[in-house]
């Protein structure tokens, strides 16, 4: 028995050894993928269009041959992934979009229907209710309280926004600042019945003021909140200062010095308590792509604060942290530069309590919290730069754009000295100033100088240039948009 | 030979016309029986208003067998009389006898579950013990005993802090440890004084909770530098919640 077993192990041993003999006639002369399949398909920019109207895109294709490929385009419902929609087998889409409102993903695939083979590209679309999305947002003043004029991609204005066209109640106090939230902003609603139903993935403006907010659906401008919904337990002291989101979609609102967070797609859309700790937040965060930072006017050091994990002091590769109240500085203005992957790179103006000498900091931080020692550099006396409170520095020079009344001025970091890039007419006072980028309607892109002024005429947004990379801009047009009140913040909303 | 083919024939016979034969249905026998169908509770008047001389909490009684169209009345007992820790009749909560608590021990036509309360007074010894009410269902004419397993049900309570059956559900909110000066302050600074019952979104409730916590005793050991919140014992109070896997 045992002798016919250690012949069948054999047997079957040998059966391996025969078909390691055999000739394989396989065909191993692999194809590159644009050998097998030429065409290239340019990435689509995200779309924002209003439901029942006309949805037009021209693909922009390389080694196109209509008559090799088959063309689609449809949608994904992000809200229900397994939804999917075709919208049109033909090469441009040109349609009456008849989507419900809500945010989806459009797919255009090129196929090669004899090899059954094919490329794609997708990209974010928002179905809204109404034509206000993509464009330009005013913040303004008007009457006591803050309302929002908006301006289409092609200049069309709607003023009074909150008044006129969303009707709710006015916004209290002085205009601060507004985010858009493409996606990722949850709201609970109470239904008839006491069970709450929350509403995932929306797309949602904040408009900040000084004493109130309203949280709006991007996609219907309906409110999803007012002030006394938007935390879980409202602050005493409502002195709202500023609100920036990173890209995780996380929402950071500064009341009053302390830093309240919400996270991007996660809970019911309200903000947490104040971040645990004595620190007074600097309005302005930076928010890089991993990270977000904030000054603390306390103990004037920077702190990562990313994802409301707690203040963690950012410090060098040898653990020491630069709190510039050790060399008797205070900070004036606090200035993000450049938002990048990993780092970001700031400008502090400060003031030496010790000589009352004025200086720039200019330093960048990274992930993990790394801030190298920053280098120093006097601001001479003579400059305008140490007594204006409007100021901005572009992403990619070394120079810091400010105001003194009516002029835009450019004080250059490495030379220290200034330039009058624009004076305004008489009476014009300048309230903002911006590095912005975008594109436009006609799909060409901008790096403009974006300044507010505001006059007893009303305000004036000017678009300037940049031109070359000094932070010289093209300073002769005009203003493209104006309105009544007084204007001092402005958002772009890109799609 | 013959006779031995005759007998299997016989047999398998037999075994058929056996299996022709109708079973009877088998019906449900009605015998009403009850158990507790509720969790062990733990109480303490530490948490409630300190002019409360009596609370209620619940047991859920739970009927076997068809519901009635009458009200019956079943019967509880407390079966740690002897024990050490036992609570005392009278003293610590209202006499299971009383017309009060018998009222209350009644299935209600129609049901098969009825919650019954158990008022607990405020004796003074109870600052200074914890007390334990095990109560068991008894055999009276409406109802047996049902499911041996769930027979008893035990109430702890004191007027000293009880850490909470389900704290670890409160993880994100309050961190890992337990002290009666940790639970003042929880109690003191988010008004909780319920902790049994989840509330929906918890989650993201629980991190609003557990960062204003981490602020106020943030702000409390600013202003008492020379004596941060700490146990008797002196271990010092956090609200520190690392994340740990939910499962």
């Amino acid at each position: 028995m045992k002798k016919l077993f250690n012949i069948l192990i054999m047997c079957y041993a040998l059966l391996f050894f025969v078909c390691g003999c055999y000739d394989d006639k396989g065909n191993y002369n692999y194809m590159s993928e644009n050998e097998l399949m030429p065409v290239g398909i340019s990435a689509i920019d995200s779309i924002s269009v209003k439901t029942q109207s006309a949805l037009n895109i021209t693909p922009k294709l390389t080694n196109d041959d209509t008559s090799r490929y088959t063309y689609l385009w449809y949608t994904l419902d992000k809200s229900n992934p397994y939804t999917r929609d075709t919208l049109s087998t033909q090469h441009d889409l040109s349609i009456n979009c008849n989507l419900s409102v809500g945010n989806y993903t459009l797919y255009y695939q090129v196929k090669d229907p004899r090899k059954n083979i094919y490329k794609s590209v997708n990209t974010p679309l928002t179905v809204t209710a109404t034509d206000i999305n993509a464009g330009w947002y005013v913040l303004k003043a008007k009457d006591g309280f803050t309302d929002v004029d908006y301006f289409s991609l092609s200049g069309a204005m709607k003023a009074n926004l909150l008044t006129d066209v969303v009707k709710t109640e006015k916004l209290q106090g002085t205009p601060v600042s507004m985010i858009y939230i493409p996606s990722n902003y949850n709201h609970a609603v109470t239904n008839p019945d006491g069970t709450t139903t929350i509403l995932y993935n929306q797309s949602a403006y904040h408009i900040v003021a000084n004493k109130d907010m309203v949280t709006l659906n991007a996609n219907d401008l309906t409110v999803f909140k007012r002030l006394n919904d938007e935390f879980y337990e409202t602050p005493s002291n409502i002195n709202l200062q500023g609100i920036q989101q990173d890209s995780y979609n996380t929402q950071y609102l500064i009341n009053d010095g302390h830093l309240h967070f919400q996270y991007g797609g996660q809970g019911i859309g309200k903000f947490n308590y104040q971040l645990a700790g004595g620190q007074k937040v600097y309005p302005t965060l930076i928010c890089g792509s991993y990270d977000v930072y904030s000054y603390d006017q306390n103990s004037h050091c920077i702190y990562d604060t990313k994802f409301g994990d707690g203040f963690t002091l950012c410090s060098d590769e040898n653990g020491s942290t630069t709190c510039f109240s050790d060399s008797a500085f205070v900070m004036l203005n606090f200035l993000p530069r450049v938002d990048e992957i990993y780092s970001v790179k700031c400008y502090g103006v400060l003031k030496n309590g010790l000589n009352d000498k004025y200086y720039i900091a200019d330093f960048g931080i990274s992930g993990q919290s790394y801030m190298p020692t920053p280098t120093f550099s006097e601001i001479p006396a003579t400059s305008g730069l140490v007594s204006s409170t409007v100021m901005a520095a572009p992403r990619g020079a070394s120079v810091i754009y400010y105001a003194t009344d009516n002029k835009l001025m450019m004080y250059k970091v490495a030379f220290s000295t200034d330039e009058v890039l624009k004076a305004f007419d008489i009476g014009e006072q300048v309230s903002f100033i911006k590095n912005m980028r975008g594109t436009n309607l006609d799909e060409t892109t901008f790096n403009d100088l974006v300044v507010i002024t505001n006059s007893s005429g009303g305000y004036k947004v000017y678009r300037f240039p940049l031109v070359g990379s000094a932070g010289e801009i093209n300073a002769t047009s005009s203003a493209v948009m104006t309105g009544t009140g007084a204007a001092n913040f402005i958002m772009f909303r890109q799609n | 030979m013959m006779m031995k083919k005759n007998l299997y024939l016989l047999f398998w016979g037999l075994v058929i016309l056996a299996s022709c034969s109708q079973d009877d249905l088998l019906t449900y026998k009605n015998d009403p029986a009850i158990y507790f169908a509720s969790k062990d509770v733990n109480y303490s008047f530490f948490y409630a208003e300190s002019t409360l001389l009596k609370a209620d909490v619940f047991v859920t009684v739970h009927a076997m067998g068809n519901p009635s169209s009458s009200d019956r009345s079943f019967s509880l007992i407390q079966s740690n009389v002897s024990d050490a820790d036992a609570a005392v009749s009278g003293i610590h909560f209202l006499p299971l006898t009383s017309q009060e608590m018998q009222k209350r021990m009644v299935m209600p036509a129609g049901q098969s579950e009825v919650e019954v309360p158990i008022t607990l007074l405020k004796d003074p010894s109870l600052d200074l013990k914890i007390v334990k009410l095990t109560l068991k269902v008894a055999t009276n004419e409406n109802f047996k005993v049902g499911v041996s397993e769930c027979d008893s049900t035990n109430i702890t309570f004191s007027s000293q802090a009880i850490k909470p059956t389900n704290w670890k559900d409160w993880y994100y909110a309050f961190g890992d440890s337990w002290g009666s000066v940790k639970m003042k302050f929880i109690i003191d600074n988010t008004g909780i004084t319920n902790f049994d019952k989840i509330p929906s979104d918890a989650l993201y409730y629980f991190l609003f909770l557990n960062t204003k916590l981490q602020q106020k005793l943030f702000e409390y050991n600013n202003a008492h530098p020379e004596a941060p919140l700490a146990e008797a014992d002196g271990t010092l109070i956090n609200f520190d919640n690392p994340y740990i896997n939910p499962s």
